[in-house]
């Protein structure tokens, strides 16, 4: 069964499902700047599997690649957005 | 603690599922690691609780044999001690340590990228990036996507586009009609491939399958909006929001080239037993050379029944296993011929266009006479999170490079996991 939970992306709330992939919580939510480049240029996920880093994102803190990162309540998102 | 087992497995796809539910079979204690959060690897990505068909009897296998698994694992050092191997993998903010007596490599493959003009704008994704995320509940709302690239895999990804309620403006396959008629063959020798593809063709009714053509550009300000595309003689233009484009596999060899198998980015080698050519390693699946799930679940099977000491190729299931991992590797040879990248793909960058995503490399600013090591050390390319797992091909690709040395950290780490002292 979903389970949906509530984050905070970007100071925010989301609403998303316990468990499904950070990356589409964040894209369903209209996200699509994840992460600026070295250069400064918008990046948004491209492998879904965690090879290619461009999806990055800071979560409670911590560098995480969000295509691999489960949902879970509460989890404090931010962006480069 | 360092937990010791007898058989560690790297990858946790269908290759190496099926290594480490033989392994476990034979009696041995075995540990699964694997970067995701589900197993399954990529082709059997799925949401919580809804797992595919085709995967349910070996999961099920999996769940209760005895295995230790561990998801959201990387590993990032493997050292030689004397006959066992020593793991140490980072687990979000955990670091930890295994050993092994035989290391089972079953890494997968990736998808390959190739740099054209507007590629690093938001919306536009791999076609299996696409894939996995619809796999994992994105939905699309009418949105206006362009499936491109090549191979197989552009079929089922435009079929998830539509469930997912996007609308599929067109499959662009960059091999020609005459080379695409050569997948005939293929599917009368594979009854069930046939099935499948005649499945995919009655959903994608109505979409426009374009051999021979491909994307030269993606336009868009802060998220894609158009893109350009040619058969090499005329051009069109089309709007779309979001662009799914991939051009095939490449092995994940890293990890099997940094322990010293013999073998190349496009595959490492290995003997009959899916032994490398390193004492107590075995390779399965992908890493070994594109060949799809049937090749991953044969040589997965035979490599966890030689890392358990119990592989018998006279046996009736050794004798189905061989059989089935060299049909496999026979129809995987036939795909790599068919979908053969064209030679009008390495024109498509201008010198602005970003070759390393991860350091903003552009083309321009890389000499086409350095080898990999000079422009690494000149540009950066290749130096930033991903480690060149994506512009390392295109590298190769577009200048003939032979890839760099593979060192420690495999993965990109936390450094205070890195220094961190043994407990």
């Amino acid at each position: 069964m979903a389970d949906h939970c509530i984050i905070r992306v970007d100071g925010q709330l989301v609403a998303a499902t316990s468990g499904e992939s950070l990356a589409v919580a964040l894209l369903r939510a209209g996200h699509f700047r994840f992460r600026e480049s070295c250069s400064g240029q918008a990046r948004a996920p491209v492998c879904g599997m965690g090879t290619c880093y461009e999806c990055q994102v800071r979560v409670n803190g911590t560098w995480v690649r969000a295509c691999l990162e489960p949902v879970r309540a509460g989890l404090e998102v931010h962006t480069d957005g | 603690m360092v937990e010791h087992v007898d058989v560690a497995v790297v990858g946790g796809g269908p290759a190496g599922i099926s290594a480490a539910v033989a392994s476990a079979a034979a009696g041995k204690r075995v540990c699964l690691l694997d970067e995701g959060s589900r197993p399954g690897g990529q082709i059997w990505r799925h949401r919580l609780g809804q797992v595919p068909d085709e995967a349910q009897s070996l999961l099920t296998k999996l769940d209760a044999a005895a295995v230790k698994v561990l998801f959201r694992a990387s590993v990032f050092d493997v050292e030689d001690r004397q006959g066992s191997w020593r793991l140490t993998l980072s687990q979000g903010e955990r670091r930890v340590a295994i050993t092994a007596e035989k290391l089972v490599l079953a890494c997968g493959a990736r998808e390959r990228f190739l740099p054209f003009p507007g590629w690093t704008l938001p919306g536009v994704m791999g076609a299996g990036g696409g894939q996995a995320f619809l796999k994992e509940g994105l939905e699309l709302h009418g949105e206006r996507v362009l499936v491109a690239g090549t191979g197989p895999l552009l079929l089922p990804v435009a079929a998830s586009v539509g469930k997912a309620g996007g609308r599929v403006l067109a499959i662009l396959e960059q091999t020609p009609w005459r080379r695409v008629l050569g997948m005939l063959p293929v599917l009368l020798a594979h009854p069930s491939k046939a099935l499948q593809a005649a499945q995919l063709g009655r959903s994608l009714f109505g979409v426009p399958y374009r051999p021979g053509w491909w994307v030269q550009e993606a336009y868009g300000k802060d998220f894609l909006e158009a893109v350009r595309l040619t058969d090499g003689q005329r051009e069109e233009v089309l709007e779309c929001r979001w662009l799914f484009c991939g051009f095939g596999l490449v092995p994940n060899g890293e990890l099997g080239v940094a322990l010293g198998c013999a073998g190349t980015h496009a595959g490492l080698q290995v003997n009959k037993a899916q032994e490398s050519s390193v004492n107590g390693i075995f390779a399965a699946g992908e890493l070994c050379g594109v060949a799809g799930v049937d090749a991953a679940l044969a040589e997965g099977a035979i490599a966890g029944l030689a890392a358990a000491g119990v592989w018998d190729a006279a046996s009736v299931e050794g004798h189905r296993l061989v059989k089935a991992r060299a049909r496999a590797r026979s129809t995987g040879r036939q795909l790599e011929r068919i979908f053969a990248l064209r030679p009008e793909l390495r024109g498509l960058p201008r010198p602005e266009t970003i070759i390393c995503r991860c350091e903003d490399v552009p083309y321009g600013a890389i000499d086409p006479s350095w080898g990999s090591r000079e422009t690494k050390l000149c540009t950066r390319a290749g130096m930033g999170p991903c480690q060149g797992r994506v512009c390392g091909p295109i590298l190769i690709y577009q200048f003939g490079h032979t890839p760099d040395t593979v060192r420690i950290p495999y993965k990109t780490t936390p450094v205070g996991q890195l220094i961190a002292e043994e407990p």
